[in-house]
């Protein structure tokens, strides 16, 4: 079977000069679920910016066949769901059906269309009285949830999360794993919650300076309390 | 990023001649003087935070832009919105912190043409904004549409009559012919101001929205300014008719390009005290080049020479 | 990135920050009231800031692809060499087209353009060399009021944290800003991306306007009365008073210099 994510001899340093990211090889299959972990400055954000083009370094990114270079750029961006840290910067309209409308309407797909999608991906966060809400006033949870509307709706084969349990309160954290756990999609998830690796992901990866320094079973790595102390986890 | 921003109303050093930088360095510092008395006798130390914090938004928000077409974007300037979010007198102070740090950390905009671009973006910006606003919010009434209606406007016009400001100046300094100038940065700006309105519009339209308290909190701080009605009422209706009159008649503003006062004398005196046979040949322009070079090569060879001396002396040291 | 100080541990790093502002302002000014087309003045002051910019070791290539970005302000100017002043002739291009074209003009566009080149040049090697912090100082210093240094300064600590804020808020656009290819044509109308574009920008200040009222609190909780805090001043020494007085002085000369001697 071919890799849906195929990244080869990825390295990438800031225009401050600062390394970032150092000879990165990965491959991911379609479905599998991926728990991205390493201390801060890892390199777990870069990382997933590759994925979408956001940020473009030295080797190659293939995503489902696709170089990830200027040509397929917008469409590469379709196929991947980037789910940002902080739902604030993602959200910015007025309302969340706008919000949630922003990517198929940016497709230039039909009316229609975009309101069968809004609802689908609104019913699959299971917010589906909130069209008319001004997103800004929700709370933590309900903006993240949002935020997954909004990259469900253009129907992306992979979704990509940035810490997101993170600040969320015990309630909204596990009402999120659980909508986590519902979806169908590729999911590659950098995070700080090892119990949502645990819970999650098939397959966990250790970052390290930059590196990815282990790559295996979930259930395996997070017994390794050396691995995961020497790379700042515990 | 922020570098690929061009903006077209920054006007660098030496485009402005040295004795319209110093009128609009004036105009501006008296400008200030005022926005600091107001602000600090009707507002308090609680607006400080807000004007500073404020002030940094604005100047990351031009950054925020949409692409137009061909490779062209729209972006904002942001005084039409800063007005109407802070009240004129808060507003003067906001641009012009954002447009001081842009010119003396980021070199957009001149040092010695600083006192310009405050005038032009603080200060007609903010102006015209505020009697463009005012005036439309009287007409329109409280509407919701009222402020959407009048804060585009507002931008738009702010947009266009700062660049009339800048075009004049540019004329006025002989830098660029009135009949050239205006109609180019006017026609240019009648544009770019199309983007400022938009995205004015899209922002008010978001606060509005989300926090309808902050009109109602800023229309108390905009009430009320007569001076700045008719100053900018004033401002905007002179420029809109100075500009077409000045390029009509571009020589006309050439007075101080041809710079035939004091520098001139000046020139004329040294002349006169120093003889030319006291520095033979030196009013021979083409001599006097080669001299400058030589002068100037050797001091550049001796810094450099110093240099290597310094280094191989500390090389050796350690 | 936007931070313009580079740390070296060069000379001009280390003389006072006062006096690097009115050695900078009076070079901007001298070469600002050199007449146009006086060339010997132009060679002496590049010379000059040549000199600096070794001493200061930011680096002559950093120095000039930073001044660059001033000069498409020059286009402004392009129109003296067509409709200058007098006297303008007229050049045939190729034979067939007949241009106008004023010496006079030539020569002023390219002064002009030479004076915008030097004083920006000035300006970096301020700011490339001074840090924030000093250059602030040093406008307290020549009495620049209090409110706005505040704000100014308030102005740089959150600069940074909120151009973050936006860069994170384009890159999550980006990301949805896609296509799926025929025969849906991606992009939507000029007037959405505009009203998106506003929208971005209400967010933008409404979280700079609710990061305020946290600051403020933050403030007031420290002890803040209202009154910036006011900071001991160094002043400055025999040999920064020597440094200001021979500099200027060596402009000055430069000046009275290129008056002689241009056309």
């Amino acid at each position: 079977m071919e890799p849906l994510i195929k990244i080869q001899q990825l390295s990438f340093s800031y225009p401050d000069g600062k390394n970032a990211l150092t000879d990165i090889n990965l491959s991911v299959y379609p479905g599998e679920k991926i728990g991205i972990v390493g201390a801060n400055g890892a390199g777990k954000s870069t990382l997933l910016m590759h994925i979408n083009g956001i940020f473009t370094g030295e080797g190659s990114v293939i995503i489902d066949g696709m170089e990830c270079d200027r040509k397929h750029l917008e469409k590469i961006r379709a196929r991947v769901g980037v789910v940002f840290q902080n739902p604030d910067d993602q959200l910015f309209s007025i309302t969340v059906y706008d919000d949630v409308a922003y990517g198929p309407r940016y497709q230039g797909l039909p009316k229609e269309e975009i309101h069968s999608r809004v609802e689908k991906a609104l019913a699959a966060v299971q917010m589906e009285g909130y069209a008319d809400r001004n997103p800004y006033h929700l709370s933590g949870g309900e903006k993240k949830r949002i935020a997954i509307a909004t990259v469900l709706s253009m129907n992306p084969d992979i979704l990509v999360f940035d810490e997101p349990t993170a600040g969320l309160d015990p309630r909204a954290r596990r009402e999120l794993l659980e909508l986590l756990g519902r979806l169908p999609q590729t999911l590659l998830i950098a995070t700080h919650d090892l119990e949502l690796v645990d819970q999650l992901t098939t397959r966990m990866i250790v970052m390290n300076a930059g590196k990815i320094v282990a790559d295996g079973p979930g259930k395996e790595l997070l017994q390794d309390q050396q691995l995961l102390f020497n790379n700042g986890l515990i | 990023m922020l570098f690929s921003v061009v903006h077209p109303m920054h006007i660098p050093d030496g485009f402005l001649s040295v004795a319209v930088s110093i009128i609009m360095w004036i105009i501006s510092i008296a400008m200030i003087a005022i926005a600091l008395r107001k602000v600090k006798n009707e507002l308090g130390d609680r607006e400080v935070p807000l004007m500073g914090v404020l002030a940094a938004a604005i100047f990351a928000g031009q950054m925020l832009n949409f692409s137009v077409s061909g490779g062209t974007s729209g972006h904002l300037l942001g005084a039409a919105i800063a007005t109407i979010l802070l009240g004129p007198w808060t507003a003067v102070l906001v641009m012009t912190s954002v447009v001081s740090v842009q010119a003396l950390l980021f070199q957009d905009g001149g040092v010695l043409a600083l006192g310009a671009n405050i005038f032009n973006m603080g200060v007609v910006g903010v102006f015209v904004s505020y009697a463009v606003f005012q005036l439309l919010q009287k007409a329109f009434g409280k509407q919701k549409w009222g402020l959407f209606v009048s804060g585009s406007l507002a931008a738009w016009t702010s947009i266009f009559i700062a660049s009339l400001a800048c075009a004049l100046e540019l004329a006025i300094s002989g830098t660029s012919p009135a009949n050239i100038a205006v109609p180019a940065m006017g026609a240019i700006h009648a544009i770019i101001g199309i983007g400022e309105a938009l995205i004015t519009l899209g922002a008010l339209a978001f606060l509005y929205a989300t926090r309808k308290d902050l009109f109602e909190k800023s229309s108390k701080k905009l009430n009320g300014n007569k001076g700045i009605l008719i100053g900018g009422g004033i401002i905007a209706v002179v420029l809109a008719i100075l500009s077409p009159l000045a390029s009509s008649h571009p020589d006309g503003l050439e007075w101080v390009a041809e710079q035939k006062g004091f520098l001139e004398m000046a020139r004329a005196a040294f002349y006169n005290i120093m003889p030319d046979y006291a520095f033979p040949g030196i009013s021979d322009p083409n001599i006097s080049t080669i001299v400058a070079g030589i002068l100037g090569a050797v001091i550049v060879f001796g810094v450099a020479f110093g240099i290597a001396r310094l280094e191989k002396h500390s090389a050796t040291q350690e | 990135m936007l931070e313009q100080y580079r740390d070296r541990n060069s000379l001009i790093h280390t003389v006072h920050a006062r006096v690097k502002i009115i050695f900078t302002l009076v070079f901007i000014l001298a070469v600002n009231l050199t007449p146009a087309g006086t060339w010997t003045g132009f060679i002496l002051y590049f010379s000059i800031l040549i000199s600096i910019i070794m001493l200061s070791r930011l680096g002559i290539r950093y120095v000039l692809k930073r001044s660059l970005f001033a000069l498409p302000f020059i286009l402004s100017a392009i129109p003296l060499i067509f409709w200058g002043p007098e006297p303008v002739n007229h050049i045939w291009l190729l034979n067939r087209v007949q241009v106008p074209f004023s010496l006079v003009g030539l020569e002023r566009c390219i002064s002009i353009t030479l004076k915008a080149w030097l004083s920006v040049q000035a300006a970096i090697v301020l700011t490339g060399t001074t840090p924030f912090s000093s250059i602030i100082e040093g406008f307290r210093q020549i009495h620049v009021p209090l409110i706005l240094i505040s704000i100014i300064e308030l102005m740089w600590r959150y600069l940074f944290v909120i151009v973050d804020e936006v860069t994170r808020m384009m890159r999550a656009r980006t990301s949805r800003s896609t296509q799926i290819g025929k025969p849906y044509h991606s992009g939507g109308s000029v007037l959405w991306r505009a009203q998106v574009t506003g929208n971005m920008a209400g967010s933008l200040f409404l979280r700079s306007i609710e990061r305020s009222e946290r600051v403020y609190a933050a403030m007031l909780s420290r002890g803040y009365t209202g009154e910036p805090l006011s900071v001991s001043s160094t002043n400055l020494s025999k040999k920064d008073q020597w440094i200001t007085v021979f500099s200027c002085m060596m402009i000055l000369a430069v000046f009275i210099f290129s008056l002689f001697t241009g056309r």
